[in-house]
């Protein structure tokens, strides 16, 4: 009885077999007629569905060899359907058909843009936090003290003709760096300390292709026990690279800042003319791009830091600056104007 | 400062060419530029080196910085006469602390005429006119060794003396420029026996000059305060070489070799007579200043391994005087270098002359820090992003402006500047749609007519509680106008309006996932005809909208309307600051309906749907008013209105009888509250 079994399912899944290749050679490929054979074959109450159900009867001896010819058969009826299948969607002409000229124009989508000055500062932030810098923002109205006094600037001193200042009344300015941000953040936490600050700042300057009263600046700022100028070159020689790419070269060069001691200029090789000199760089091949320098003790006096157990970098960089130097923009003043012409090309 | 090469060559070996030259200085910390001929360097001086304002100065800089060696300088005065200076003149100074040190010389006999050649072709390198030899030569002098002088006409000097004092306010006195000033205290004066003849340490007096006529001169050399001399040049907007050098500081101690060259010179160059002795008065020493200069310091600040001999050699090479005690440098200020008061200050020095060039980048990243903080403009670049994705260009606008147009946007008071640069900037920005209309005017001008724009950043107002009086808030606000496409082949073109702004807010709330959220007609009408606000369910403004009026929109020449949002910031960010939650996904059949009612044409849509939606409650997920029709097929003063209802259980089947149940209440409420009738 049980040999009989066996045979018996062995035959029938031959005989299925058969059937399935006469059923399907004459059949006219559609997707009502694919769907009937896999009902027929492969549904739940289909028929290899019913021949897994006689499998139990079979001897465990047999049953591992006669299962994996059922799902062979099973295997051979799904791949012989799913041919069928991307066969129709091919040719079968009831399909969604495209009755227009496919060369007509696409409908309009309007593609909106964040301004270069925005995208520039994400750089510069992402570039900062990879390497440890929080990101603070401070008061762009504040009063002279932490603008200029607490920044080691006094009154009346020559230096603060490099910044020319407006005033909302005696000694509230609009502040001309954003380190008076640095001031407000020292006032308020405890060393060890890093972070940069983005924002707006003004000059009172005449408005020019070159120049223009508010430009926006990211100031850096690292306190810690031991600081040195080499860690403030390694820190601004990593951003250049990350922003300008690898085979731009940096240059320090002593400078002069009231807050800074030793103080440095950072020029990186003319991104116009690679070096060569051209009119954007003067012909010198180097271009100026940011203040930077060792955290003046006076500075660190001002804010009750002790000068002797904390020492600290800090640098300051135009973001417009940066932005017409790496987009080419050769005029200040279309960063504020808001024409779309301009600003389409940032998307 | 323009400087002759040949006249560096005086103090320093040169011999490399001036554009190597100029490198050198500016990779010590003086930008120079080669001037057109090549015989003169332009020099960016920066405020703290007074000392550079000078041939010898910089040839000082060019020797430490090549290793060269500064040429030693001194002058053999001879005082050709047997009259002492003092018999002809007495200084009284009345203003110590503005003038500590106060020396002059007196040449008699001088015959005015022209400068030698060398001596005018110098001044001319340098970008001055020659006048004739006594007040080249001051100039000269001025140039060589940065210290200013000024020459009287000793017959013009009433008194037989020299007093120094401060002005007195509203004191007037005219300059040589022929210039009348009104003075105020903080203003020096250098005065005779009678009247007032130079104001100090800026420009000499008309009534004292040197002219051809002068046959005595008196030489003066002397120290101003800077700050008084800054405060006082400031206050006439007046800058002249002397000015720039004193309010700098100028060397309290070489002054005398400086009036020393001054008058050997003159008396070589116009046949005078020196008199015997100077008159100094300087009763209160500047105090020597000792710095500790520790190497460990110097190589833990810089990061470089400094050598005992490269800092013994800089130390010299700059003219500072030291001694060392247990392996520090105790170094003395020099009197012409102001700037090297502390450590710090010669400890730049090192690094400078050693080139920040050389000194090894270090790159070690310490960790993170205890202070490491979220950037809290995070959700707002969020919100910037969202804008963008909905085709909105974000624009960066000037927050200056006009007082008047400040004053359209809000009843509050203004913020206004001092000292604007023009009546047009004379006022901070009370809101950015000052910015954004300007922007709509200016892209209007050049044929864009479609725009969708916005702008973050801070609005302005005045406040008392602040210490500054004034309030800044971050805003974002946004302007759409013209048609939200261009013409296309495939239909009509729809001009933006009203419900395309309220669009973007639903958008905005759906961004915010804020709940609850309402809209409520404004009442105000500052700067929009008719507009909204949406509150969110704890009842704070999210965000206002409208239509702008059209007297506003005429400031800018604009006629088409114009939309505008403000996006409330500090409540908006609340809601992206809310942590984001998974919301179940029913599995089972929800219900669809429609219901059609006619209603009269001042009920607003928003009251049916307020009932709907009360009715519907918790199970309907989802209402849309998807036709409303005015006109011929209804009645005069009605509206048709029709909506899809959408029903949903999260945990169940809904029948259609229980469905049927809710429209009903919804039909029998919207009749007897707002008289709707089922169509
Ligand atoms: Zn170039």
């Amino acid at each position: 009885m049980v040999f009989r079994l066996v045979v018996t399912l062995t035959n029938k899944i031959t005989e299925i077999r058969t059937l399935f290749q006469s059923e399907t050679k004459s059949v006219f490929v559609s997707i009502d007629s694919i769907n009937s054979l896999k009902t027929k074959y492969l549904g739940r109450k289909g028929i290899i569905s019913g021949l897994f159900h006689q499998l139990r009867d079979v001897p465990s001896g047999d049953r591992s060899i006669t299962g994996k010819e059922l799902n062979k058969l099973k295997e051979e009826i799904t791949d012989v359907l799913q041919s069928f299948l991307s066969q129709v969607s091919r040719t079968d002409i009831q399909q969604h058909q495209i009755s227009e000229d496919i060369h007509l124009p696409g409908d309009y989508i309007r593609v909106g843009s964040l301004h270069p000055i925005e995208k520039t500062i994400q750089e510069v932030k992402r570039i900062f936090s990879s390497i440890g810098f929080s990101v603070i923002y401070g008061p762009e109205i504040d009063d002279e003290y932490h603008n200029f006094e607490a920044l080691n600037l006094p009154k009346h001193h020559p230096a603060r003709d490099m910044q020319d200042t407006f005033y909302v009344s005696k000694d509230v300015v609009l502040r001309t760096h954003t380190s008076n941000t640095q001031i407000h953040v020292m006032e308020e936490q405890e060393p060890p300390l890093r972070f940069i600050i983005p924002g707006r700042v003004y000059r009172n300057e005449a408005i020019s292709v070159r120049s223009y009263c508010l430009f926006h600046q990211v100031e850096g700022l690292y306190v810690n026990k031991q600081v040195s100028f080499a860690e403030l070159k390694g820190t601004l020689e990593y951003f250049v690279r990350n922003f300008f790419g690898d085979d731009v070269n940096a240059r320090f060069r002593p400078s002069f800042f009231p807050f800074t001691e030793p103080s440095a200029e950072m020029d990186i090789s003319c991104t116009f003319c690679r070096g060569g000199g051209c009119s954007t760089c003067k012909k010198t091949g180097w271009l100026e791009i940011l203040g930077c320098g060792m955290v003046d003790p006076a500075v660190f006096e001002k804010v009750g830091y002790d000068p002797i157990k904390w020492k600290g970098y800090a640098f300051g960089m135009g973001i417009e600056r940066l932005a017409m130097l790496k987009y080419r923009i050769d005029d200040i003043r279309l960063f504020f104007n808001g024409d779309v012409r301009f600003l389409r090309q940032f998307t | 400062m323009i400087v002759s090469i040949d006249w560096l060559k005086t103090f320093v070996d040169i011999t490399v060419p001036p554009e190597e030259l100029a490198d050198i200085l500016t990779n010590g910390g003086l930008e120079t530029d080669v001037l057109p001929g090549r015989t003169t360097l332009n020099i960016e001086l920066t405020p703290n080196r007074p000392d550079c304002t000078s041939h010898r100065g910089i040839a000082r800089e060019i020797a430490v910085l090549t290793g060269g060696s500064l040429k030693p300088f001194s002058v053999d005065l001879q005082e050709s006469s047997k009259e002492l200076t003092s018999n002809f003149i007495s200084i009284e100074n009345d203003a110590q602390r503005e003038c500590p040190r106060y020396a002059a010389r007196i040449v008699r006999n001088v015959y005015i005429s022209s400068s030698p050649s060398w001596i005018t072709k110098r001044l001319e390198a340098c970008g001055l006119r020659s006048i004739n030899n006594i007040v080249d030569i001051s100039n000269y002098v001025l140039f060589e060794l940065g210290h200013p002088l000024h020459t009287f006409d000793l017959s013009l000097i009433e008194g037989n003396k020299i007093v120094v004092r401060t002005a007195e306010d509203g004191e007037n006195f005219q300059t040589l420029d022929g210039e009348e000033h009104q003075l105020n205290s903080d203003h020096l004066l250098i005065c005779d026996g009678i009247k007032p003849v130079a104001l100090a340490g800026i420009m000499g007096g008309a009534n004292t000059e040197v002219t051809v006529e002068t046959t005595d001169v008196l030489i003066e050399s002397a120290y101003f305060d800077p700050v008084t001399i800054r405060k006082g040049a400031k206050a006439l907007n007046l800058s002249t070489e002397a000015s720039k050098r004193f309010e700098r500081g100028t060397d309290y101690e070489g002054l005398i070799t400086a009036l020393d060259r001054c008058t050997s010179l003159i008396a070589e160059f116009s046949g005078g007579e020196v008199l015997k002795g100077i008159v100094d008065v300087y009763p209160q020493k500047f105090p020597v200043n000792k710095v500790t200069l520790r190497k460990k310091e110097a190589i833990s600040i810089i990061g470089t391994d400094f050598s005992d001999s490269f800092i013994e050699k800089t130390l010299n090479g700059l003219d500072i005087k030291f001694s060392t005690v247990n392996g520090d440098y105790i170094c003395t200020q020099p009197s012409f270098r102001p700037d090297l008061e502390r450590e710090i200050d010669i400890i730049e020095e090192l690094a400078r002359i050693y080139g920040y060039g050389k000194i090894k980048p270090d790159i070690s990243y310490h960790g993170i820090l205890g202070n490491n903080l979220e950037d809290e403009e995070n959700p707002i670049s969020q919100l910037k992003q969202f804008f963008v994705s909905q085709g909105f260009l974000e624009v960066v606008s000037n927050s200056l402006l006009n007082k008047k147009e400040a004053k359209v946007f809000t009843a509050e008071d203004i913020v206004t500047l001092q000292n604007p640069l023009s009546q047009e900037m004379a006022a901070m920005r009370p809101s950015l749609f000052a910015g954004l209309m300007k922007a709509v005017s200016y892209n209007l001008r050049r044929g864009e007519k479609d725009l969708a724009i916005f702008e973050v950043g801070n609005t302005f107002s005045k406040s008392i509680s602040s210490l500054t009086g004034t309030a800044e808030k971050l805003e974002l606000s946004g302007i759409i106008c013209g048609n939200k496409s261009p013409k296309e082949w495939k239909g009509p073109v729809y001009e933006f309006d009203y419900f395309s702004m309220k669009g973007y807010m639903d958008a905005l709330v759906l961004f915010l996932k804020a709940e609850g959220t309402q809209f409520r007609q404004i009442k105000d009408h500052q700067i929009f005809s008719s507009g909204q606000i949406l509150l969110s369910n704890d009842g704070k403004v999210l965000a206002h909208f409208g239509v702008f009026l059209q007297s506003l929109l005429s400031i800018y020449d604009i006629t088409t309307a114009v939309y505008g949002f403000t996006v409330n910031l500090p409540n908006v960010l609340y809601w992206l600051s809310k942590p984001l939650l998974f919301q179940y996904l029913s599995i089972y059949p929800g219900i669809a309906r429609d219901l059609s009612f006619m209603i009269d044409d001042e009920i607003s849509v928003g009251e049916v749907s307020k009932i709907i939606n009360k009715i519907g409650g918790q199970i309907l997920k989802q209402l849309t008013l998807y036709d409303l029709y005015k006109g011929d097929q209804v009645e005069k003063g009605k509206k048709s209105v029709t909506f899809n209802l959408f029903f949903q259980d999260s945990k169940r089947t809904l029948t259609d009888d229980e469905v049927d149940v809710i429209l009903k209440t919804i039909i029998s409420e919207t009749s007897k509250e707002l008289n709707a009738k089922l169509r």
